[in-house]
């Protein structure tokens, strides 16, 4: 009894979702984490005090692929961590110099030393979501993703 | 008799040229330099300034200290997991150690032993028995254990764990954590004064160095700042500490600040700041403190500090990213 009430709601939402996308652009098209759009890359520890990035924000839509390469010159360990971001993307794979690691998620990217990955994705939900590298906030390595 | 004599004369003689032959002759200080790019470590001769031989180690070496006797020298490296032993006179690897996963700083007990290793990869700190390479504890700490230090006493060892901001004092005793000092942004070096009454902590973020009273409850005295004109106040990054034996001066390198503070240790005032090398990470004093050496990580040199008149008299080009650096006698 429980299960129909709170079922009827979701049902009208899926429906009408669905009708968007009928409706919408072509949501539903083939595989959208193909031809992802390369985003400048991300370029974290610069400036002498190492405490410079490259990119602030992001803007980003909902739907579409991406590319991001993220590089530290290593001046200061970063702890790369997008905590909201990662849970509201597809993540279709990381690439780590010849290496393609495909995972459902991700908690965070360390670069103790100089190094770098490449993130492909689709961002599901629109919001704004922050990226730091841990602990280094305070100085400045942060930034956003602004999905919309 | 007379013809024993004539041996012995001989055979001491022949000695002497084996030693000769064996090692260059040292009868002068040496500063050794870990450069953590080139895995290699710089040897200098502190009478001439001049590097004389040049060893290659493991891969990313970076801890560097040296037995109480000066004999040996012990070396972190750090991407193959291990401890390097080195005869100071000789200059060969004598053994390695175990170190667990990742080392980077490391203390020796004022006896000798055991060796107390920071494992930044799994946040313990490995306790390891240099005579027969025994693991003797393994002590959960904070994440990302870095900075090691130990009381002249040697009844505490005290860890810093760059992410948790904290020191951990550990009981030698049982190997137990008993307190831990919530210090600012990624500590990383943790320094008693020779009498013990002191303990000074780094804060490479944070830009300020804790001092710590071990006889009041761990308690901070200080946070000690610093303001360099015309520096931006986010290049000053407190790393290596050193602290005169008579307890009067301290000296702070301030990483991308490319310069060493001169604190009083007594008012805990900074008095001055030396201008040296690039990124200057660590510290170290010859024995007879006349000189403080610094490692300039961007600049591939050292520093070499004047100790009596606090001015920088030389710098000496070493391996690329030089990160440690200890003189023995």
């Amino acid at each position: 009894m429980t299960y129909r009430t709170t079922a009827a709601p979701l049902v009208r939402t899926l429906v009408a979702a669905a009708l968007l996308a009928v409706s919408g652009t072509a949501f539903a098209a083939g595989d959208l984490t193909l031809k992802p759009t390369e985003l400048k890359p991300l370029k974290v520890g610069l400036g002498d005090a190492g405490y410079g990035v490259s990119e602030k924000t992001y803007n980003l839509e909902t739907g579409k692929a991406y590319s991001l390469e993220i590089s530290s010159t290593g001046k200061k360990e970063c702890a790369w961590q997008a905590p909201a971001f990662f849970q509201s993307i597809f993540l279709r794979k990381v690439e780590v110099e010849e290496v393609e690691i495909k995972a459902i998620g991700l908690t965070e990217i360390e670069m103790e030393q100089e190094g770098e990955a490449e993130l492909f994705f689709v961002p599901l939900k629109p919001g704004t979501y922050p990226w730091f590298c841990k602990g280094m906030d305070e100085r400045g390595m942060k930034g956003e993703f602004v999905v919309k | 008799m007379k013809r024993h004599l004539t041996l012995s004369t001989g055979l001491l003689a022949l000695a002497g040229v084996l030693i000769v032959d064996a090692a260059p002759a040292f009868a002068q200080a040496r500063a050794f330099v870990s450069n953590e790019r080139d895995h290699t470590m710089s040897v200098i001769d502190m009478d001439t300034l001049k590097v004389i031989d040049t060893i290659k180690t493991g891969r990313r070496p970076r801890g560097i200290i040296a037995s109480p006797d000066g004999k040996l020298i012990y070396l972190c490296a750090s991407d193959d997991n291990r401890v390097e032993v080195y005869d100071a006179k000789t200059l060969k690897l004598v053994k390695t150690l175990r170190s667990g996963p990742d080392p980077e700083l490391f203390v020796l007990h004022p006896s000798g032993n055991p060796l107390y290793i920071a494992n930044e990869d799994d946040n313990m700190v490995t306790v390891v028995n240099v005579e027969n390479n025994d693991l003797i504890a393994e002590i959960p700490v904070g994440v990302e254990p870095e900075g090691m230090g130990i009381s002249p006493d040697g009844k505490f060892m005290v860890n810093t764990s760059e992410t948790t901001n904290m020191a951990h004092v550990v009981d030698t005793a049982t190997n137990e954590i008993i307190e831990n000092i919530l210090v600012d942004s990624r500590p990383r070096i943790a320094e008693f004064s020779a009498d013990g009454k002191q303990l000074w902590v780094s804060a490479e973020v944070g830009g300020t160095v804790a001092v710590v009273d071990p006889t009041d409850g761990w308690k901070i005295i200080k946070k000690i700042s610093f303001k360099i004109p015309g520096v931006n106040d986010d290049a000053i990054q407190p790393v290596g500490v050193r602290l005169t034996k008579d307890g009067s001066k301290a000296f702070i390198a301030l990483g991308p600040a490319n310069r060493v503070a001169v604190v009083d240790a007594k008012t805990l005032e900074v008095e001055k700041y030396l201008l040296v090398g690039q990124r200057v990470w660590q510290l170290g004093f010859t024995p007879d403190e006349k000189f403080l050496i610094s490692t300039n990580g961007n600049s591939n040199d050292i520093s070499i500090i004047d100790v009596a008149s606090e001015k920088v008299t030389k710098s000496v080009p070493v391996g690329r990213l030089p990160w440690g650096v200890v003189v023995v006698p």
